[in-house]
C-alpha cells in the first residue's frame, strides 16, 4: 500500500495530466490568418540572406512576412532566411570563413566597416545612384542623411564607397520620464548647466536620482565621450584617442575638466549603486521610475516594450551644449544596422532588390507598427519614445559611435578607456588620475601596436 | 567453452573503431590541430586571407598583458578561496548528512543539491537580481531590519563583485561535491566506526582518524575536478558581470571571449584569441596529468 505521500504525489501528477488534455482554446497567434506559403520552385533564384534576429525576436516573423510579399512581387525569387541570432558574428564568420558567403547580411554599421577595410564588403554607389523602390527619389537619398556618413568608408579595400544600405536607425541622448516632467513642470534642458540644475531638482523635490545606467562599460563612458565632445570637440577626441594628432590627454587642460565634469556629475546624479546594476535590470529600474533620466541610444524602447508601465511615457532630448566650450555644442551618436553585401556573393542584385523592397516606405512603416524599428528613412513616422530624435536625424550633424572610435579604435576604448573610465565615474580614482593612468595606458597600447602592426589599428 | 582460444583479427577490431577514431580525430583532434595553427596568427576572424603570421608572438603578448593576468588571478581567487570554501563547507553537509541521528536528512540533501539542476546562466541571472543594488532582495532586506549601513553594491564594486562571484559559483556547485563525499563517507565501513567508539573516540577523532584519512581519494578527485572546473569557469562570470565593473572580474575564458568573439565591439583578435584558449587548454592539461598521476596511486585498502 502506498503511503499517503506517494498518493497525494500521485494525484498531483493525475491532475497535472489531466488539465492538459481536452480541447485547447485557440492562442491568439494562431487566430491570425497566415499567409499562404509558397510552393517551391526549382527554377526560382534562392535569395540567400543573413540576419541576426532569433526567430520570434523583435520582429523577425513581420520581416518573414515582407519577405513573402517579396516573393509573391517577384515570382523569380525565393528567401532563405538564416534567423543567426545573438550568435550572428560568429556563424557569419563561419559562413564567410568555409567560402559560402550568404548573398546579403546585416549588421551594425561599426561591424560593416570593419568588413570593407578587410576587403570582405562589397561597394554599393551603383545600386544607390538609382530609384527608390517607389522611384520618386534617388535611393541615396531617402535615408536619414547622417547614416550615409557611416556608410560610407573612406579606406574601403575597395576604395572611398558606399558599403552598407541602412535598415534601421539609432540615435543616443537623454531619455527623461515625459510623465514626470510634465507633472513637475520641468522643462527639458539645452544646457549643461540648465540639467545640472534640473537634477538638482529633482533630487529635491522629487528624492529620486537623475541618472540610472547599468554595468555595461560601453555604455557608461558615453557620458565622458559626450562631455568630451561638447568640450573639446569631436576630432580633437577622436585624433588623441587614435594617436593621429600631436595632442596627448596630459598635455591639453581641457581633458583634465572632462575628467572633472564626468566625475562630479556621475558621482552626484547618478543612482547609488548604479554600477552594481547588469544589463537589463537599469533599464528596467528607470522605466519604473527609479530614476528620471537614463543616457541611451534609441533602442532602448523597443528593449521596455514589454516590461514598462502601460502608463509610462519617454521621450528624449540630444545631450546639451556646454556654455563656453569650444566643442561641437549639438553633435549627436548616429547609426545604423544595415545590409551589406559580402564578397562572392553568388546573388547581389536579386539581394539588392530585396533590400531596396526592405527599405521602402511601406515596409519600414510595418516595421515601426510592429516593432517600435526606428526608420532608416524620411518619410516614414518615428515610434513611440524616439519622436525626439527627428531633428537629430534629419539634421546634419550626426556623428557615429563613440566619436567614430566605435569603428576605428574599438580595442582602444576596451582596454585603455572603458576600464579607466569606470574607474573616474566610481570615484575610485581621482580625475587627475584618471588623465594621468590613461596617457600612461594610452602610450603602452600604442607602443604594442608599434611593435605588433606597425602603429595601425 | 571456453572464449580465450579465439583468433581476434586486428582488422576486424580496426573496423568497429574506426567511426569512433574518425569522429573524435574529425571534432577534437582536427579542431584541437586548428587552434594551435591560428594562435600563430594575427587574424581577425574574417576570411582567412587577411590572416598574418607571427609565429609565437601571440604567446608573448599573452604573457605581458595585464587584463589576462588579472583574469588568471581571479581564476586562482575562484580555485583557492572558493575551494576552501566549498571543500569545507561539503565535507560538512557529507559528513553531517550521513549521521543517522539528523532527521530529514534527504530534505536537506534535496535542498543543497537543487541549485546545480538549474542552467548555471539562469542562476546567475537569478543572484542578478537578488544583488540589484536598490531593489535587489539582499539589499531590501537588510534596509527592512535596520542594517542598511551593510548594504552594498555587491556586483559593482571590485573587489566585493569578485567576492559574490566565488560565493555563488560554491552555492551553486556544493551540491553536486556534497553528493561525492557523501558517497564516500557511506563507503566507508561501519565497523571501523564501532570499533572506534569502543575505544572511547569521540566525534571529533572519529572524523580526523577514520572519516578524513579514508575519504582521501574522493577529496583529491573532487579536488582535481574542482580546479579544472575553476580554470574553465565561464557561464557564471559572464551572466554576472561580464567581466565588469573596470574588467576587474575576468576569468580566462570571458577575456578570451571578449578578444575573440567580442559582445556588442568590432574587436576580433581570433588569434590572440585562441592564443589565449591554448595557454588554457596547456593549464587544463597539466591539472588533468595530476589528476591522473595521483588516482593511479594505491588506493587505501579498509
Amino acid at each position: 500500500m502506498a503511503s499517503p505521500t506517494t498518493r497525494l504525489f500521485y494525484l498531483l501528477f493525475l491532475l497535472t495530466f489531466l488539465s492538459t488534455c481536452g480541447t485547447e482554446e485557440p492562442t491568439p497567434a494562431e487566430t491570425v490568418p497566415q499567409e499562404e506559403e509558397l510552393p517551391p520552385d526549382p527554377n526560382a533564384i534562392v535569395l540567400d540572406i543573413f540576419h541576426p534576429f532569433s526567430v520570434g525576436a523583435s520582429i523577425q516573423p513581420e520581416l518573414a512576412r515582407q519577405g513573402r510579399r517579396f516573393v509573391r512581387q517577384n515570382p523569380q525569387y525565393r528567401i532563405k532566411w538564416t534567423w543567426a541570432g545573438s550568435e550572428s558574428v560568429q556563424r557569419l564568420r563561419a559562413r564567410l570563413n568555409a567560402g559560402d558567403p550568404p548573398d546579403a547580411a546585416l549588421n551594425a554599421d561599426a561591424f560593416l566597416v570593419t568588413m570593407a577595410r578587410q576587403g570582405l564588403a562589397l561597394p554599393l554607389d551603383t545600386y544607390l545612384e538609382g530609384q527608390n523602390y517607389e522611384e520618386d527619389s534617388r535611393w541615396l537619398d531617402t535615408f536619414w542623411p547622417g547614416l550615409m556618413h557611416n556608410s560610407h568608408v573612406a579606406n574601403g579595400a575597395h576604395g572611398a564607397h558606399f558599403y552598407g544600405i541602412p535598415w534601421s536607425a539609432h540615435v543616443s541622448g537623454i531619455y527623461y520620464n515625459k510623465g514626470l516632467f510634465e507633472r513637475r513642470g520641468y522643462a527639458v534642458p539645452t544646457t549643461w548647466s540648465q540639467l545640472v540644475n534640473l537634477c538638482q531638482t529633482i533630487r529635491d523635490q522629487v528624492h529620486i536620482p537623475c541618472f540610472e545606467a547599468d554595468n555595461f562599460n560601453g555604455y557608461n563612458a558615453r557620458l565622458l565621450l559626450y562631455i568630451a565632445t561638447r568640450y573639446l570637440g569631436n576630432d580633437v577626441l577622436y585624433d588623441t584617442a587614435t594617436n593621429r594628432s600631436g595632442t596627448s590627454w596630459t598635455n591639453d587642460p581641457g581633458f583634465l575638466k572632462v575628467a572633472e565634469m564626468t566625475q562630479d556629475f556621475a558621482t552626484q546624479h547618478y543612482t547609488r549603486g548604479w554600477q552594481g546594476n547588469r544589463w537589463p535590470v537599469g533599464q528596467m529600474d528607470w522605466a519604473n521610475e527609479g530614476a528620471a533620466m537614463i543616457l541611451m541610444p534609441t533602442w532602448l524602447p523597443s528593449e521596455l516594450r514589454d516590461v514598462k508601465a502601460e502608463d509610462f511615457i519617454m521621450d528624449l532630448f540630444p545631450f546639451p551644449a556646454i556654455e563656453g566650450a569650444t566643442g561641437n555644442p549639438t553633435v549627436s551618436e548616429i547609426k545604423f544596422n544595415g545590409w551589406f553585401i559580402p564578397k562572392g556573393a553568388k546573388n547581389p542584385d536579386g539581394a539588392m532588390q530585396l533590400i531596396k523592397f526592405l527599405s521602402s516606405r511601406q515596409t519600414q512603416e510595418e516595421n515601426v507598427k510592429a516593432g517600435g524599428v526606428p526608420p532608416a528613412i524620411k518619410g516614414v513616422s518615428l515610434p513611440e519614445g524616439v519622436e525626439g530624435a527627428r531633428p537629430i536625424l534629419a539634421g546634419d550633424g550626426g556623428m557615429p559611435f563613440a566619436a567614430g572610435l566605435d569603428a576605428d579604435a574599438a580595442d582602444w576604448l576596451q582596454t585603455v578607456l572603458y576600464p579607466l573610465n569606470d574607474q573616474l565615474m566610481i570615484g575610485l580614482i581621482t580625475p587627475t588620475q584618471f588623465i594621468a593612468q590613461l596617457q600612461e595606458e594610452h602610450d603602452v597600447f600604442y607602443a604594442a601596436q608599434a611593435a605588433e602592426h606597425g602603429g595601425n589599428l | 567453452m571456453s572464449s580465450g582460444g579465439r583468433r581476434r583479427d586486428p582488422k576486424v577490431i580496426w573496423v568497429f573503431l574506426a567511426p569512433a577514431i574518425s569522429f573524435y580525430a574529425f571534432f577534437f583532434l582536427y579542431p584541437t590541430f586548428e587552434a594551435f595553427r591560428i594562435s600563430l596568427y594575427s587574424w581577425s576572424g574574417f576570411g582567412f586571407d587577411t590572416a598574418v603570421y607571427v609565429g609565437l608572438a601571440n604567446f608573448t603578448k599573452a604573457l605581458r598583458d595585464k587584463w589576462l593576468l588579472l583574469a588568471f588571478t581571479n581564476n586562482l581567487l575562484i580555485m583557492i578561496v572558493g575551494g576552501a570554501l566549498l571543500f569545507s563547507a561539503a565535507l560538512f553537509f557529507a559528513v553531517a548528512l550521513t549521521n543517522r541521528r539528523i532527521k530529514g536528512r534527504t530534505f536537506f540533501k534535496t535542498v543543497i543539491f537543487l541549485p546545480h539542476i538549474i542552467n548555471p546562466i539562469g542562476v546567475a541571472l537569478l543572484w542578478v537580481f537578488i544583488l540589484q543594488p536598490r531593489f535587489g532582495m539582499l539589499n531590501v532586506l537588510l534596509r527592512s531590519v535596520g542594517l542598511e549601513d551593510f548594504t552594498q553594491v555587491w556586483l559593482g564594486s571590485r573587489g566585493l563583485a569578485m567576492a559574490c562571484i566565488i560565493f555563488i559559483i560554491v552555492w551553486y556547485v556544493i551540491g553536486f561535491y556534497m553528493v561525492l563525499l557523501i558517497a564516500g563517507v557511506e563507503g566507508i565501513p561501519g565497523d571501523l566506526y564501532a570499533a572506534a567508539r569502543v575505544d572511547g573516540a569521540n566525534e571529533w577523532q572519529v572524523f580526523w582518524r577514520i572519516t578524513f584519512p579514508l575519504l582521501r581519494d574522493v577529496l583529491v578527485i573532487g579536488m582535481i575536478y574542482w580546479m579544472i572546473s575553476a580554470l574553465k569557469i565561464f557561464g557564471e562570470v559572464w551572466a554576472l558581470t561580464r567581466g565588469q565593473p573596470a574588467n576587474s572580474t575576468h576569468t580566462i575564458t570571458t577575456y578570451m571571449m571578449q578578444q575573440a568573439l567580442p559582445y556588442q565591439s568590432t574587436v576580433f583578435h581570433m588569434g590572440y584569441g585562441t592564443a589565449i584558449a591554448v595557454l588554457l587548454f596547456g593549464l587544463v592539461f597539466c591539472v588533468s596529468l595530476l589528476f591522473f598521476r595521483l588516482s593511479r596511486k594505491e588506493a587505501l585498502e579498509y
